[in-house]
């Protein structure tokens, strides 16, 4: 392999962002190792040569003079292997105030628990540039001003047996809430040995795992003392060691927490030759990237990113910026070296034209304490029956626990959307409503009043009338919250905004939520519905399957063992688009394990399973950017429509459906018009073998092409004997497709067994007006999703057919700028004779 | 030297309930019932109050699994999906369309939604009773 250095490219660094006024620090990354750093601010260097050392885990850490100021612009860049790179992207000095009303984001101790003796404790959720300290029984026992966003704070004296540890940040003299109070723990000594991934040649740094939270650790080499290290706990890394580390060094470490007791077995490992130097991990990367994201290297690493064999960045991680945009179909090439060591490895990757990031977390906004409280407000008559009124509430409190005043300073901004959760039918000695607490309590700490509604009384009955019986149970409780607010209760009375209300609903929950939409169970006064998230729903027949008049998203567990025909299919297809709805298909997934109360698996051990964590983390997830999107205005529906894809989530096994308001539907196959007519009255052809017709995706309608569809609208089959089958369908009129994209919902047709070995796809064509045709593959924006195999399954052991939606963005196919385009081609070139299923196809503007 | 590594196959899965159990029909008995206070059903997603119905109650080997999806009794073409548990392995089921149930009728318990349970059942559906006693919903 050739690599060529090129021009002689060094990437500029980054900074930490946002930043704030008042900071006193500014947090630069992504250099070269020992690079020398300079600081603008406002067109002046204000540190010049700053000497940066390891680029990782925290960069380079630039005091300032002076506090910043707000409207003032930084920017840096870095020096080394005598070049200057250029300048980073300038960022303005923010106030915070407008991010964060009602004041700075709340410290997490992270992580935790902490330990009695334990001397150095990690904090996370923190603006760049803040204060942050820590107190122990409420004295402060550790500071740092000027923080980065996780910051290590050793603390004196080391904590005490049962003491109460908290964090604490401010800001311009605007502090934050308390982190969650964490009581020193007696950890059993002694701790055991910590675990060093043995560095190679010519490194600096040393990697430790397996770091007791708050201990204290000896690293030697050869026998010889490199030093005592305070650590958070879990992994730490040492930098900056000298002379570098030669092979076959031996290096050992051992822990320990209280002085006196016993230190822990020592690890010891051997420095490895140069050779062993591995290619560093890489994150999804697609086209128009202009930074690369290693997940995996090592810290003091130098890395070199290369397209088709040319530089185009050079710089340090976790993240490196590159000299262009990245172009689908480019061969990248991630090389790592440590000191003179040049790893004989390459990460090498091919841009896809869709391969979407991984953003933060959705549910990651953790802004106030939460309080809790359970709720009885008696009794109720619905359909004639009377049904207790209660469930549990968490909201944004001044501190945890049960009871808690409302946060006081986010009161004072306004009142506060609202959740309601309804739970399933299931084991009625279960308190099945406790079993979303995790998923309230991250709304709460959002700013979000959440809901979990008590719905035991209601499992003696089944049928649609129960479903009904369920939403008017559900709209009960949101009185009896009307009254609370309206009536001057110490906790919610003002508080409350019933006009964002945003219902989540589980199994029979699922349509109940759908059902409290429907006149069989109408709102309260003053309540606006602005969101519904039906999580497995049944349908017993409560409602007529139309969400409509505000965002609906469902989530289908591929392994269901209860509600086995994936009813919320039914939902999706029907859902208006007010203004968007969304589908998540989940493999792996079963119906009980987002409720951490219902603990059997429904499928019975017949499909394998992700975690119930992992589960629980779809919900929190896609829930979470979804409720953030509808109550709290928040620009998240990228998560739900796969532009971003959610940190700490198993997103290969989530597909998508997403549909919008405001695209150019050019065919959904609803219109009745046959198949050589698409949605705009314009002609379709079939040419090179290709059959295709409209089918109902659904168990019920007609005609049909098998039984694997579980949806509950129209599309459109296609199959063609040998490669080259193609589907053309016109548009009305010439279409500049400058920011914009093509979407198709498609699947790969199930016959009800074990999907064959190997994935399948096809190509979609922009015809322009000119009668050129510009193809990109399936398989370069993300590819055909393989269906999930059922056939293990006890009951309806049925592969399903379950289309997701394609994004074919305009900037993938490589025509000249600004052509127009008169129709879109389907090409089926696998020659597998496997059918695929097509529905909404559409030009969205992006 | 003996080698310090343990191995062993993986434990057996916990055997979950089975959802899907259905247990036997032991007693079956159809009342036509008039109420005073009316009962609900939704058809075509609306809600409507009925003051009639024919009530099956079923008592059952053993309860149903409590779950999602709910037990519904096939009276011969018809199925009756509303139904509420009334003891511990005794189960009401209501049929609204009166005039579609027809004696002789053979009877099963199925799964909502579910295909229709296959196989011979000896129990026949027979109205023994017509009630106007003023009971309402409770």
């Amino acid at each position: 392999m050739r690599l060529s250095e090129g021009k002689r490219v060094l990437s500029p660094p980054y900074l930490a962002t946002p930043i704030y006024a008042c900071g006193t620090i500014v947090n630069v990354l992504g250099f070269a190792p020992d690079a020398r750093l300079d600081v603008e601010l406002d067109g002046t260097i204000v540190a010049a040569n700053f000497q940066a050392g390891a680029p990782y885990p925290v960069g380079a850490v630039v005091p300032l003079a002076a506090p910043l100021t707000v409207g003032q612009r930084l920017r840096a860049r870095q020096k080394a292997f005598g070049i200057t790179s250029g300048w980073s992207s300038p960022v303005l000095v923010r106030d915070h105030r407008l991010d964060f009303p009602a004041g700075l984001p709340r410290p997490e101790v992270d992580p935790p628990p902490v330990y009695e003796c334990g001397s150095r404790t990690g904090v996370s959720n923190l603006l760049v540039g803040c204060n942050v300290w820590i107190t122990a029984d409420g004295v402060e026992v550790g500071r740092v001003n000027g923080a980065v966003a996780h910051q290590g704070v050793n603390v004196n004296p080391f904590y005490g047996l049962g003491q109460t540890v908290r964090a604490w940040a401010d800001l311009c003299g605007d502090a934050s809430p308390p982190s969650k109070a964490w009581q020193a723990e007696r950890y059993p000594p002694p701790p055991p040995a910590p675990v060093i991934t043995a560095p190679v040649a010519g490194s600096t740094a040393v990697v430790l795992d397996g770091i007791v939270n708050g201990a204290r650790f000896d690293l030697t080499r050869g026998g010889v003392g490199v030093g005592t290290f305070r650590a958070w706990g879990g992994r730490f890394i040492v930098s900056g060691i000298s002379p570098p580390f030669a092979a076959g060094e031996s290096l050992s470490a051992t822990q320990q927490l209280c002085p006196g007791d016993p230190t822990s077995p020592p690890a010891t490992t051997v420095v490895q030759p140069c050779s062993a130097l591995r290619a560093p991990g890489v994150g999804p990367i697609q086209r128009g990237d202009t930074v690369v994201t290693l997940t995996d290297f090592v810290p003091d690493a130098r890395i070199r990113v290369y397209a088709n064999g040319t530089k185009i960045g050079d710089g340090g991680g976790p993240v490196v910026l590159l000299s262009r945009a990245l172009v689908a179909g480019d061969v990248v090439d991630v090389l790592q070296s440590v000191g003179s060591c040049t790893s004989n490895w390459v990460q090498e990757l091919t841009v896809r034209c869709v391969d979407p990031p991984v953003g933060g977390s959705p549910v990651g906004l953790d802004l106030f304490p939460v309080g809790w409280l359970d709720y009885d407000a008696g009794t109720t008559s619905v359909l004639g029956l009377t049904l207790r009124v209660r469930g549990s509430v968490a909201y944004p409190a001044e501190d945890d626990g049960n009871g808690q005043p409302f946060n006081h300073r986010l009161a004072g901004l306004g009142r506060v959307p609202f959740a309601v959760l309804i739970h399933g039918n299931h084991d009625d000695n279960v308190p099945n409503f406790r079993g979303y607490d995790y998923f309230q309590e991250q709304l709460a700490r959002m700013g979000i009043v959440a809901i979990s509604i008590d719905e035991n009384e209601s499992s003696a009955r089944s049928g649609a009338s129960n479903i009904v019986e369920r939403a008017q149970l559900g709209w009960a409780s949101v009185r009896h919250f009307q009254a609370l607010d309206g009536g001057g209760d110490p906790i919610f009375g003002g508080r409350i905004d019933f006009g964002r209300t945003g219902l989540m609903g589980h199994s029979r929950g699922g349509e109940a939520v759908v059902t409290m939409t429907k006149p069989a169970a109408p709102a309260p006064a003053g309540v606006t519905v602005v969101g519904v998230l039906a999580l497995a729903p049944t349908d017993w027949g409560a409602t007529n399957h139309e969400p409509v008049g505000y965002p609906f998203v469902t989530i289908l567990p591929a392994g269901d063992g209860d509600v086995v025909s994936n009813n919320g299919a039914l939902f999706y297809d029907k859902a208006h688009l007010d203004p968007y709805r969304c589908q998540l298909y989940v493999d792996n997934a079963n119906h009980n394990f987002f409720n951490r109360q219902w603990l059997n698996d429904d499928a019975r051990g017949v499909y394998p399973l992700i975690s119930r964590t992992d589960h629980e983390r779809i919900l929190s997830a896609y829930g979470g950017a979804f409720f953030r999107n509808v109550l709290l205005g928040h620009d998240t529906v990228g998560y739900l429509e796969e532009t971003v894809r959610p940190a700490g989530v198993l997103t290969a096994k989530v597909h998508i459906s997403f549909q919008r308001t405001g695209s150019l539907i050019m065919d959904n196959h609803e219109d009745g018009n046959g198949i050589g007519l698409n949605s705009l009255g314009q002609s379709t052809s079939q040419t090179a073998g290709l059959t295709a017709d409209e089918c109902s995706f659904s168990q019920a309608g007609a005609p049909t092409f098998n039984n694997t569809f579980y949806g509950l609208t129209t599309g459109m089959v296609a199959t063609t004997p040998r490669a080259g089958g193609t589907f053309r369908s016109r548009l009305a009129a010439p279409v500049d497709l400058t920011r914009r994209e093509v979407r198709v919902r498609v699947g790969e047709v199930s016959d009800g067994g074990s999907p064959p070995a190997g994935s399948t796809g096809f190509k979609l064509g922009l015809e322009t007006t000119t009668g050129a045709v510009f193809w990109v593959d399936s398989d370069g924006v993300g590819g055909v999703p393989r269906p999930f195999d059922r056939t293990a399954g006890t009951r309806l052991p049925r592969t399903k057919t379950m289309p997701s939606t394609l994004r074919f963005t305009a900037s993938c196919f490589a025509a000249p700028r600004k052509v127009r385009i008169r129709a879109i081609r389907l090409r089926l070139d696998r020659g597998d004779n496997r059918a695929l299923a097509f529905d909404d196809l559409e030009i969205v503007r992006v | 030297m003996a080698d310090r590594s343990d191995t062993q196959p993986p434990e057996p899965s916990r055997r979950d309930p089975d959802l899907w159990f259905l247990p036997e029909i032991a007693r079956v008995e159809a009342v036509r019932r008039r109420y005073d206070e009316p009962r609900y059903r939704v058809r075509d997603g609306e809600l409507e109050e009925v003051y009639e119905a024919v009530e099956v109650t079923v008592e059952t080997s053993e309860p149903f699994p409590q779950r999602a999806l709910g037990p519904v009794l096939f009276v011969g073409p018809v199925e009756l999906s509303e139904s509420e548990q009334i003891g511990p392995a005794r189960y009401r089921f209501y049929g609204y369309d009166v005039e579609r149930l027809k004696d002789d009728a053979p009877i099963r318990l199925g799964w909502f939604g579910q295909p229709r349970p296959k196989g011979q059942t000896d129990l026949r559906f027979s109205l023994v009773d017509t009630r106007d006693d003023g009971r309402g919903r409770r």
